[in-house]
């Protein structure tokens, strides 16, 4: 798995035609640069109410919803970004709702290429089960690549996790410490950053792979 | 904005809430929904309309309240509970006479409905675009493999299960939904061009939902059919397996994976996405109906029944997830059971469940001991080396030195990796060392000698010992820890009546040695019988026949477990 999806190649001339006669044909494929995309699938992880959906928002959307928030909103947003001079769609899939549900989630987690586990920076417990996400969630932890995300970091007062670094000693092998990030999904700070940093380090971890 | 103004149209869409769905005549249902819609057309009046319903649903509350405290001073009639039905001789809107208390009540009351609207508005987009999803599922993946025959049916059937099932369940669904809060029914589509129009209305009467709407009931009629979720869930593995085998062999089908990502209602999607829709969706009914709960004031006749029905979806989950948290484990140890080489009992039972998988440094292997010191006195242990002769004698590289260790709730496994160059029909992966019931093993821990850190010694029913280490004190800790709470449980559920509950331990380990022994007893006898019953099919031995049967129930057990490294995980 992990590069598997962002391989898609144009079906080659010599492949069987058996499908010409169906509309399902190569016709539908228009934009051939839309297909030489690299797809980057990530998946959002955290306890519930740290702001998943919000930071996929802020992202996709760069929008913050004080006034009403959806419940769960998209079940996945996309945007095509460039990463070093490559084009690559990245897809953004939310699980909000599915904290409780253990085993629903790892069959959620297959095909994913890049996992960011997100907590709340005003939340010890947050930050705690992170490790417990990355653990219990991914069944083969080496196929993934994994970022850190500190959310909520426009609120400064009542920081308890007060910053990564302090809990890097805790942090478990395998994150990718540089893309890891403190960021704000209500006023934006670094969300582009951290989510351009981490299609960047999935890259080149699958080149490095493959 | 119509007639609504009038009062008795208003009274009718008030009572709704109070008045069960069966009794609600179809026609006047329509009517109602119609002038409501119609007055909600317009932004501005539709602001107005919302004012004033608002109005009258706090008026009856009122009225409601003061019913209450005259029965309270007359003390008559005291079985009733009042409910808003109770004030429907109410005086006209534009009479009202407020306080400014009541005003600020009214005002965050209104608000309370707009944000309800919002809610029921998402509650009934997300199932539109659920559907929509589960219906290309269909069109766009599944129609064109069946209709070309790009795959047998068998595997067609494996990969989307039964997601046609689902679509229909969630047809109805949105069917019911957009009734009650819609006049506009997806039920008519019959083409392309209608379903277009269709999206085209709702997505222009979303915002005209009917905010006081109740929908409890419709979740609640639906949700002992949400259960069909657990095939779905259960058969997930098997589908990706499916697709995974089929892709490989199949040069067609591949092609037909890659080509409908690009079609127009695939949205750029692969089969995947598409079939993990429903694994979504199911634990998100309950947040989106715990937030409608939020705005929906505890005197609303929804109130009650919603919350019911967000108890009933999250049974309904739990129990989807639980088994397939079940059958998970059931498939590892059938994986284990297909591994290990070596003379045991069939291990995949009912009530076995896996606890524990763990990797240690066996500390007196032979081999290990031979590789530290030649000299040959520690060769004649007591094991008995159950290695296959055909095997490769070992080589003083070989890491012979590891040992895999299954905690299960009622047995513990030992077993060492087997060389590479195994040839059979199915790869063995382990030799068996042990085979242990969990009330006959020991666990001691050891002190730490100068290159030996972090060891202690398993103990098993046959007096073997095996000592071993872990790579740190923590690790060994919590292994001791865990094995010996394991023990603990299997040792409660043994404990059958209140005598047994406190007989010395050697009492009960002999008493289950006997019980052991006589099932073991049984067991020999039941395989060359029923291995001669099944001579023309000599596969079928119990051993694999165990699989199928029994549908694992033991879920007492299961509920007391409580995991200390998973509990941080399921968060409410």
């Amino acid at each position: 798995m992990g590069c598997g999806n962002s391989q898609e190649e144009v079906p080659k001339a010599s492949a069987p035609n058996l499908l010409e006669k169906a509309d399902y044909s190569e016709s539908y494929i228009r934009n051939k640069s839309v297909i030489n995309r690299k797809l980057l699938k990530v998946i959002l992880l955290g306890d519930s109410g740290v702001g998943k959906s919000s930071l996929m928002n802020q992202y996709v959307h760069q929008q913050f919803a004080a006034e009403y928030k959806a419940t769960i909103g998209a079940d996945f947003l996309t945007k095509h970004v460039m990463i070093d001079n490559v084009p690559v769609t990245m897809q953004i899939w939310d699980t909000a709702g599915q904290e409780r549900f253990q085993s629903l989630g790892v069959a959620f987690y297959r095909g994913a290429d890049c996992c960011a586990l997100v907590f709340d920076i005003n939340s010890e417990k947050s930050f705690d089960s992170v490790t417990s996400w990355k653990e219990a969630q991914i069944q083969n932890p080496h196929d993934f690549c994994f970022v850190l995300l500190g959310n909520k970091v426009d609120i400064e007062n009542q920081r308890q996790v007060l910053k990564i670094q302090r809990v890097n000693p805790l942090m478990m092998s395998g994150v990718q410490k540089e893309s890891s990030q403190l960021v704000s999904a209500k006023n934006g700070t670094c969300v582009v950053d951290a989510f351009d940093c981490l299609a960047a380090t999935t890259l080149n971890r699958d080149d490095l792979v493959s | 904005m119509g007639n609504v103004g009038s009062s008795s149209e208003a009274e009718g869409i008030f009572e709704e809430s109070d008045i069960p769905e069966s009794e609600i005549d179809s026609a006047e249902r329509l009517k109602r929904s119609n002038s409501m819609t119609e007055g909600l057309l317009d932004g501005k009046e539709g602001e107005k309309t919302m004012t004033k319903w608002t109005k009258k649903y706090y008026q009856r509350r009122r009225a409601a309240k003061q019913k209450q405290l005259e029965q309270e001073k007359g003390k008559s009639d005291t079985g009733r509970r009042p409910t808003l039905s109770i004030g429907s001789s109410a005086e006209p809107v534009h009479s009202l006479t407020l306080s400014e208390k009541e005003k600020e009540d009214l005002k965050s009351l209104e608000k309370t409905f707009q944000k309800r609207r919002e809610n029921l508005n998402e509650i009934l987009g997300t199932e539109e675009r659920y559907v929509k999803q589960l219906q290309t599922c269909a069109q766009v993946w599944l129609e064109p493999l069946r209709r070309e025959h790009i795959l047998e049916e068998q595997h067609i059937r494996t990969i989307f299960s039964i997601i046609e099932v689902i679509l229909h369940l969630h047809l109805d669904l949105l069917d019911q939904l957009s009734r009650r809060l819609i006049n506009v029914t997806p039920r008519t589509i019959n083409n392309k061009d209608e379903l277009a129009a269709y999206n085209v209305a709702s997505t222009t009467l979303g915002a005209e939902i009917y905010p006081f709407a109740s929908i409890a009931d419709i979740f609640k009629a639906r949700g002992d059919f949400l259960k069909m979720y657990i095939t779905y869930v259960n058969n997930f593995n098997a589908a990706l397996t499916c697709i995974a085998i089929n892709k490989e062999k199949d040069e067609r089908f591949a092609h037909f994976l890659k080509v409908q990502i690009h079609h127009p209602e695939s949205n750029n999607l692969d089969l995947l996405s598409f079939l993990i829709t429903p694994i979504q969706r199911l634990p998100r009914y309950i947040l989106l109906l715990e937030d409608l709960i939020k705005n929906t004031p505890q005197d609303h006749a929804d109130y009650v029944p919603l919350t019911l029905a967000v108890e009933k979806i999250r049974g309904i989950a739990d129990h989807v997830n639980e088994e397939k948290r079940v059958s998970e484990n059931i498939q590892q140890i059938m994986k284990i059971q297909d591994e290990l080489a070596g003379d045991f009992e069939n291990i995949v039972e009912p009530h076995r469940r896996l606890k524990r998988t763990e990797k240690f440094t066996w500390l007196n292997s032979p081999t290990f001991r031979s590789m530290v010191s030649p000299s040959k006195s520690v060769t004649d242990e007591v094991f008995d080396d159950i290695e296959d002769n055909r095997l490769a004698a070992p080589s003083p590289t070989r890491d012979v030195a590891t040992l895999t260790c299954w905690v299960f709730n009622d047995l513990i496994i030992l077993a060492t990796p087997t060389r590479q160059s195994w040839t059979g029909p199915i790869a063995k992966r382990y030799n068996l060392k042990a085979y242990s019931h969990i009330l006959l093993t020991e666990v001691r821990d050891m002190p730490d000698i100068t290159n030996q850190k972090n060891r202690f010694e398993i103990v098993t029913e046959n007096n073997k010992s095996f000592v071993v280490s872990m790579t740190s004190g923590d690790a060994k800790e919590n292994f001791i820890k865990d094995f010996y709470w394991e023990r603990s449980k299997a040792n409660n559920l043994l404990a059958f009546s209140a005598a047994d509950a406190n007989a010395p331990v050697h009492e009960l380990r002999e008493k289950e040695r006997k019980r052991i022994e006589s099932k073991r007893q049984l067991e020999k006898q039941d395989l060359v019988s029923s291995t001669i019953s099944n001579e023309g099919s000599p596969l079928i031995t119990p051993l694999r026949s165990a699989r199928y049967s029994g549908a694992f129930k033991e879920k007492d057990s299961e509920n007391i477990r409580v995991e200390p490294q998973r509990s941080c995980c399921s968060i409410v």
